[in-house]
């Protein structure tokens, strides 16, 4: 057998068939013997008492005196049975009836049952006794008859047996069938359960117990499973929220924490620098006054003093990202017309394979900002997205978002680029001032310094989504209206050792 | 080096030579403002240090007191208010670099240079310079200052 397992149904079909292949054989020939056996009874009985009949016949009467009337008893008897030889035999003579079939010839004996001789012919003797005269009455009968009997019998029994084995081969499998039934049943509600459909009930209909229990205690395990991977999923989804909202926050504070970095280090090189060219600008102009104007002298500290006010120039735009915030007077302002307005200034600069689309509410609260900066912001920010579309152009969204389920309702800025994206080592950087990834001298690098400053004066977050091929969105998440900024406060500076 | 030196196209606009303290940390700076201030005219003594700066004025006044801003120990607020304080009299003009030396860190609005001088005007500093300047720039905040006070004196 290829196939070690077998369904329900067939296994049924099989026991019963390999049940029925022993027994019905046994049957069908236990059966032939009794049948066989009854045939040659009858057989017997009737032949013996048809000879006792014509054994009479002869003794009750004087055929045996007369040759003529007892070769006419003999004719007779062959004529009223299945008779094929009559004989009368005594102690002078020896009569033959005609009628017989001349072919046979009489054994010594008398046959003591069917099947003997090997001529197929039952041989039967009687002695007659009539007033002193001694014969023997000889009769065969054709056998071929309870043969003949005995084969319609075998069919019959084998047609019945054939009937009956068929039956019970379909009984076997409307039996395995129905006992299969409600188990595929549960199997296959079980499969849907198992590959998410968690709704579907596991139950049979069936009146079988064992099937139902089954029912019950796999509606049970359903239950149970179904209870434990909704808890399971409801708290992997929160703990992937808290990690998420983990990471992103963390990634703000790492950014932060970059940006004061470089803050702190161009403060401190802005000093030293500034501090630095007092004397070189000073005593060059000092030496200037001494020299010849046209001379030679006179031209190369003029070339120090070029060089000197190239580097001051340097150091002030390294500061400068930062220096016009501070004036600014925040207030509450309308964020959908800065929108049009650097919608305005930026699709006069945008080229055409670059589709600006605007995505603003009807409704939008007010913004503590400032209208320039906040102008500004956008701008750089679109500045941003086209720079990232350049090679191929895309669509450009702005848009603003409401979230009304907080209160005060937040409000987002957005702006979405389907440019080239950026993987996550970029981002960790881009607001760092002079931190750019085109070529050089393609923008200043503050583009995105100028935004993260204007942010953080708003005392708004910026949240950067972005991949590498699929663009990026930046969303500016402006604080609850009302909540108090804090100004900058140069008489921190007290504070200062 | 003596304010007789001075060239005569570089002469104060004042007309007795004003007596300037410079009050800065670096030697550099120092020794360069003084150097083109005196052949401005002008009559210049030189301070390292806030503590250094108020020994030189307890021994001889000084008409304008130019310092700087940021400085190891006490900074120039912390001159300007003790000046106030203690000598009315004197004019002050504030030079900053700007720089940033919070230890808990970046404070964008902090670290430019106009928020020290706002600082200094705030503690009452009569004028403000920004490092690096040019000598010409130097001179004319320091003349401006000195005909203020020629025509508001202090008391």
């Amino acid at each position: 057998m290829a196939r070690l397992t077998s369904t329900l149904a067939s296994r049924i079909a099989l026991l019963v068939l390999l049940a029925h292949g022993v027994m019905l054989p046994v049957l069908f020939f236990g059966l032939m013997q009794v049948v066989e056996r009854n045939q040659v009874e009858r057989f017997l009985e009737q032949v013996r008492g048809f000879a006792h009949v014509v054994a009479d016949a002869f003794e009750l009467s004087d055929a045996l005196d007369s040759p003529e009337r007892s070769a006419a008893l003999l004719d007779s008897a062959i004529l009223r049975s299945d008779g094929v030889y009559a004989e009368l035999v005594d102690s002078n003579r020896t009569i033959k009836s005609t009628l017989g079939l001349p072919e046979l010839v009489r054994p010594a004996h008398q046959d003591l049952g069917v099947n003997q001789g090997g001529d197929e012919v039952y041989y039967i003797m009687l002695p007659l006794d009539h007033a002193g005269h001694r014969a023997e009455l000889w009769l065969g009968f054709d056998e071929k008859t309870i043969k003949a009997q005995v084969t319609d019998a075998r069919s019959r029994i084998l047609i019945a047996l054939g009937v009956y084995f068929a039956a019970t081969m379909l009984l076997a499998l409307l039996v395995g069938r129905s006992l299969s039934r409600p188990l595929i049943e549960l199997k296959n509600r079980s499969r849907r359960v198992a590959s998410g459909d968690y709704a579907i009930h596991l139950s049979a209909t069936t009146s079988l117990r064992e099937v139902q229990e089954l029912g019950r205690d796999l509606e049970h395990m359903r239950g149970e499973l179904v209870g434990v991977s909704q808890r399971l999923r409801r708290e992997i989804e929160a703990k992937e929220a808290v990690e998420s909202e983990r990471r992103s926050l963390e990634g703000q504070l790492r950014r932060r924490h970059r940006l004061e970095t470089v803050g702190t280090l161009a403060g401190g090189v802005a000093h030293e620098f500034n501090n630095a060219l007092v004397p070189i600008i000073l005593y060059t102009e000092s030496l200037l006054a001494d020299v010849r104007p046209d001379g030679a002298e006179a031209e190369q500290l003029q070339g120090v003093l070029s060089a000197a006010r190239r580097a001051r120039d340097i150091v002030r735009k390294v500061l400068a990202f930062t220096r016009e915030f501070e004036s600014a007077q925040l207030g509450p302002v309308l964020l959908a017309s800065a929108v049009d307005e650097a919608l305005k200034l930026f699709t006069a600069l945008a080229p055409a394979s670059i589709d600006v689309r605007r995505e603003l509410p009807a409704e939008i609260p007010e913004v503590t900002a400032d209208q320039g900066l906040l102008t500004q912001l956008i701008m750089n920010l679109c500045t941003n997205a086209y720079q990232a579309m350049l090679a191929g152009g895309g669509i450009l969204t702005i848009g603003v978002r409401v979230d009304r389920s907080a209160t005060p309702p937040i409000v987002e800025l957005y702006v979405r680029d389907t440019g080239h994206g950026m993987d996550a080592a970029t981002v960790e950087r881009i607001f760092e001032p002079f931190f750019t990834t085109r070529e050089v001298g393609d923008g200043t690098g503050l583009g995105l310094a100028v935004v993260h400053g204007i942010a953080t004066r708003f005392g708004a977050s910026i949240i950067v989504e972005s991949a590498v091929g699929r663009g990026t969105t930046m969303r500016v998440r402006f604080p609850p209206a009302g909540t108090a900024v804090p100004a900058p406060e140069a008489d921190e500076l007290r504070n200062a050792g | 080096m003596t304010p007789t030196t001075a060239r005569p196209d570089m002469a104060s606009t004042t007309s007795d030579a004003a007596r300037l303290l410079i009050v800065d940390d670096e030697p550099d700076v120092r020794g360069a403002m003084r150097r083109v201030l005196e052949r401005a005219g002008f009559r210049v003594r030189v301070a390292a240090s806030v503590e250094q700066a108020i020994v030189e004025l307890k021994a001889e006044t000084a008409e304008l007191v130019i310092t700087d801003m940021i400085m190891p120990k006490q900074n120039g607020a912390a001159l300007i208010t003790t000046l106030r304080a203690e000598f009315p009299g004197v004019s002050i003009l504030a030079i900053s670099g700007g720089g940033n030396f919070w230890p808990q860190g970046y404070k964008p609005e902090a670290i430019t240079t106009s928020a020290y001088l706002a600082a200094a005007t705030r503690a009452g500093a009569d004028g403000v310079l920004a490092k690096p300047f040019e000598t010409a720039e130097l001179l004319e905040v320091i003349r401006s200052v000195l005909a203020a006070r020629a025509a508001n004196p202090r008391s």
